[in-house]
């Protein structure tokens, strides 16, 4: 068989970049949706973020190697402090902790359907603008859930 | 017969624990030999004999001070599992209730497991290795924040490096099952070059310096605001 050349390698790889971008914007873009109609269903997250896990592995698209190492870490800090090992609580505050991680999931929903636009975006300014809020939205909702849940639980120690 | 010591340094070679290469060690400096607990947690001749040795430590503690009424185990952020695989065996030998304290939490909720902490208990932390007390010091950080009183610390294994010296001015004492002389006596490093003599890493282990020395040393690399800021996290713990 004949090997590819310089030329044909480096349009192949473009192809293959534009279809992984175009697979993760569509990966976003629906996991989004889903989150924000059923927050409750958090495995969504979960998978999303393995799903795009893969998908990174098959490109050397900057912007979704990025996202891969972003939503890797962030569902890494979810799941150890917020999502399960709440111990010790009653009906009153496992009602409030419910509906503000809930908050924060229907947040993140939003957030994987800008990613997902900005990710399909060509002019590259409006895109890097688009994915830096959408990171930033992350981090700062995770912050505040964080601090609701502190004060909410103040002085309960476990 | 041999001693309970003897029996562990036979252990440790028969486990190969002691291993001898170039490590970054969890405070952030090079390392030409690590002391790998994990490496015998999941037998039971090790872990019998292990959690003796932390027992016999930990009640000649309580027997000069019967305040002591409670273990603090430490659940790393990173590195090796360390002491927890011995917990369950020195809880039932020293029947003292115990408390796990967990660094890598970012919400209060949770970053205790365990007997709960208050400002009447008494604690010992129990740790695998002691290198620059940088864990030790965190674990005590945490549970004063419940008042707890700490004012000693057993390990398996004191690599002799500056980290007792760093406790006792912060008031605990270390009490070490076995520290860096009793692997040389046993062989299994050499004193000054613990790697071996023909070898690229001929290099003698660093004596940590104090806290207040290394922030020296960090106010030349990042200069004096990012100290501040690193004294302050120190301080919240």
């Amino acid at each position: 068989m004949a090997s590819l050349s310089s030329g044909q390698k480096n349009e192949w790889s473009s192809l293959k970049n534009e279809e992984v971008l175009i697979d993760t914007c569509i990966v976003l873009e629906n996991s989004g949706n889903s989150l924000k109609q059923n927050p409750d269903k958090t495995f969504v997250l979960k998978l999303t973020q393995e799903r795009i896990k893969e998908l990174a592995k098959s490109s050397n698209d900057e912007d979704v190697i990025l996202l891969d190492y972003f939503l890797g870490s962030f569902n890494q800090r979810l799941w150890f402090n917020l999502m399960v090992d709440f111990p010790y609580e009653d009906e009153k505050a496992k009602k409030i902790r419910i509906e503000v991680l809930d908050q924060l999931i229907k947040i993140v929903g939003n957030v994987f359907k800008d990613l997902s636009n900005g990710l399909g975006e060509k002019d590259k300014a409006k895109k890097a603008k688009i994915l830096y809020d959408g990171y930033k939205t992350l981090a700062n909702s995770y912050e505040n859930t964080i601090r609701t849940l502190e004060s909410l639980f103040e002085g309960k120690g476990i | 017969m041999s001693t309970k010591k003897e029996s562990l340094i036979e252990l440790i070679k028969k486990y190969n624990v002691v291993t001898k290469s170039a490590y970054s060690l969890a405070h952030g400096t090079r390392s030409y030999y690590f002391f790998d607990v994990d490496k015998f947690a999941y037998d039971y001749r090790p872990v019998n004999l292990i959690s003796d040795m932390y027992s016999e430590k930990i009640l000649e503690i309580r027997a000069k001070d019967p305040r002591v009424d409670r273990l603090i185990f430490i659940e790393k952020d990173y590195g090796t599992i360390g002491a927890l695989p011995f917990m369950s065996s020195i809880i039932l030998k020293t029947r003292i209730e115990t408390t796990v304290v967990r660094f890598r939490r970012e919400i209060s909720i949770g970053e205790i497991k365990g007997a709960s902490l208050s400002s009447k208990n008494h604690a010992i932390i129990v740790s695998d290795v002691l290198t620059s007390s940088e864990g030790i010091g965190k674990a005590k950080r945490l549970s004063s924040k419940y008042g707890v009183t700490v004012r000693y610390a057993v390990v398996l294994y004191d690599r002799t490096q500056g980290g007792k010296q760093i406790l006792k001015d912060t008031g605990i004492e270390i009490c070490s099952i076995l520290t860096k002389d009793d692997l040389v006596n046993g062989k299994i490093i050499k004193a000054n070059n613990p790697y071996g003599e023909d070898t690229q890493f001929d290099k003698e282990e660093q004596i940590i310096p104090p806290p207040q020395e290394r922030l020296k040393e960090l106010e030349k690399i990042l200069g004096k605001k990012s100290v501040e800021v690193l004294r302050k996290l120190e301080m919240k713990g």
